[in-house]
C-alpha cells in the first residue's frame, strides 16, 4: 500500500474519531434524536477507514475482493447515515426511505458479489455514493429559503463547503473507477489522482465536522431562545397578576398607612421584575 | 363608556381586568380563553363590542391569527393586544391592530389607553 494511501486513511479515521465523539457529546448535551443517526453513520465511516487499511495489509485475493465490499458498503451507508443525519436539521427524517436505502445499499453489492459480479458490486457502491451527494446537494439548494430559515447564514456557508469538497472528490472518483486506479491499496506507485482523493477526502471531512458543528451551535441557540421567551412570557403574565391585584386593592379599600406602604413596596418590586423581564429578552 | 370583549387564556388576568374595568364603568360582554373561543364568540355578536382587549400566547389558536380572523370579519374593530411577547409588535400592528401593550403594565396605563380609544371613537 502506498504511503500517501496509509497516512490518508490514518488521517480519515482520526477525523471520523472525531467526528463520532462531537456527535456523541451532542446527543448527551441536547438530547436530539438526530445525533443518534450521525453517532452510526460515524461509526460505521470508522469501520469503512479501517477496512480501507487492513487491504494494505492482506495479500489473498478472495479476502481483498471481500474486504473492498465491505469497504464500498460500510462508506455509502455511513455516508447515507451522516448526510441523512444533518439534513434532519431543516426537514423531517423519512425513516422509512432511510431504512430501504439502507436495505438497497446492503443488498445490491452483496448479491452482486455473491453471484461473481466483482466489478459490479464495487461500482455500485460508488454509484450509491454519487446519489447520496447528489441528492443531499440538490434540496437545499433548491430550498434555499426553507434552508436558511432553519438554520444560521455561517451553518450555509460550511454546508456550501461540505458540497463543493464533495463534488470535487466525486469527479476524483470518478477519475479513480474510469481510469482503473486502486486508491494506492494494492500499488506502491505514486499517483496524482489518488493524492487528490485522499487530500479532498480528508478537507471535505474537516468541512462536515465544522458544519455539524454550527448546526449544533444554531439549536442550542434556538433552544435558549424558546426558553427566554416562554420564561419571559410566563413570568410577564405572573407579574401582572400581581400588578393588577395591587392596584385594584388600591382603588378598592380604604388602606392604612402601613399597608399602603406595603403594596407600594410590592409595586416597587413589581416595577423591577418587568424591568428584569425586559434585559432577559434582551439576551 | 366602552363595551369590551376579554379573551385570555389566565383567568386572573380576565378576573382582574374585568373588576377593574366595570370600576371605570365599562362594560364587559364577554370573555373567551384561547384564540379559536374568540372568534367563535366574535362571529355570534349580535351588536359589536367598542374594543377588544386580547393576549397573544394561547391554547388552541394565538391572538394574532385570531386578530387576522376577526378583523377579516369586521374590519373596523378595535382591538387591543396586552402580550408579554414584544416581538409580535410590528406584526400585529401592520396587521390592523390599534395598540400594543407590553405586560407586564399598570392598569393605570390601561385605563388611559382605552380612554384614548374611546375619544378616538
Amino acid at each position: 500500500m502506498h504511503v500517501i494511501a496509509i497516512f490518508g486513511i490514518l488521517l480519515l479515521i482520526s477525523l471520523r474519531v472525531v467526528g463520532l465523539i462531537i456527535a456523541i457529546e451532542f446527543l448527551y448535551d441536547l438530547k436530539e434524536s438526530k445525533f443518534k443517526i450521525l453517532i452510526m453513520g460515524w461509526f460505521i465511516w470508522i469501520i469503512a477507514g479501517f477496512s480501507a487499511l487492513y487491504l494494505g495489509i492482506i495479500e489473498n485475493q478472495l479476502l481483498t475482493d471481500i474486504f473492498l465490499l465491505i469497504n464500498g458498503i460500510t462508506t455509502s451507508i455511513a455516508l447515507l447515515l451522516v448526510m441523512m443525519g444533518l439534513f434532519s436539521y431543516f426537514r423531517e427524517l423519512p425513516k422509512k426511505i432511510l431504512i430501504i436505502l439502507s436495505i438497497i445499499f446492503v443488498s445490491v453489492p452483496l448479491f452482486a458479489f455473491l453471484f461473481g459480479f466483482y466489478s459490479i458490486a464495487f461500482n455500485f457502491s460508488s454509484l450509491f455514493l454519487f446519489l447520496i451527494l447528489a441528492f443531499y446537494g440538490i434540496i437545499p439548494l433548491k430550498e434555499r429559503k426553507v434552508f436558511k430559515n432553519k438554520i444560521s447564514i455561517k451553518s450555509y456557508y460550511w454546508y456550501l463547503i461540505v458540497l463543493l469538497t464533495f463534488y470535487s472528490m466525486t469527479i476524483s472518483l470518478m477519475i479513480f473507477i474510469f481510469q482503473g486506479y486502486s486508491f494506492g491499496f494494492y500499488s506502491d506507485e505514486f499517483s496524482i489522482p489518488m493524492f487528490v482523493n485522499y487530500f479532498l477526502g480528508n478537507i471535505s471531512t474537516i468541512a462536515l465536522i465544522i458544519y455539524s458543528i454550527h448546526l449544533e451551535y444554531d439549536i442550542s441557540k434556538n433552544q435558549k431562545f424558546k426558553l427566554t421567551d416562554k420564561y419571559s412570557h410566563d413570568l410577564g403574565n405572573i407579574i401582572q397578576v400581581i400588578y393588577s391585584a395591587t392596584d385594584l386593592t388600591n382603588i378598592n379599600d380604604d388602606l392604612n398607612k402601613e399597608k399602603a406602604e406595603n403594596l407600594k413596596l410590592i409595586q416597587k418590586k413589581c416595577e423591577e421584575a418587568a424591568k428584569l423581564i425586559k434585559d432577559i429578552k434582551k439576551i | 363608556m366602552a363595551t369590551i370583549f376579554l379573551i385570555d387564556d389566565d383567568s386572573s388576568i380576565i378576573k382582574l381586568f374585568d373588576k377593574f374595568l366595570t370600576i371605570l364603568g365599562h362594560e364587559i360582554v364577554a370573555k373567551a380563553y384561547n384564540g379559536e373561543e374568540a372568534v367563535k364568540i366574535f362571529h355570534e355578536f349580535r351588536k359589536i363590542p367598542d374594543l377588544i382587549l386580547m393576549d397573544h400566547r394561547m391554547p388552541i389558536k394565538d391572538g394574532l391569527t385570531a386578530a387576522i380572523e376577526i378583523l377579516e370579519f369586521n374590519n373596523d374593530i378595535k382591538i387591543i393586544i396586552c402580550s408579554a411577547d414584544y416581538s409580535i409588535k410590528d406584526r400585529v400592528l401592520a396587521l390592523g391592530v390599534l395598540h400594543f401593550l407590553e405586560k407586564p403594565f399598570k392598569l393605570e396605563k390601561l385605563s388611559q389607553l382605552i380612554e384614548k380609544v374611546s375619544m378616538g371613537s
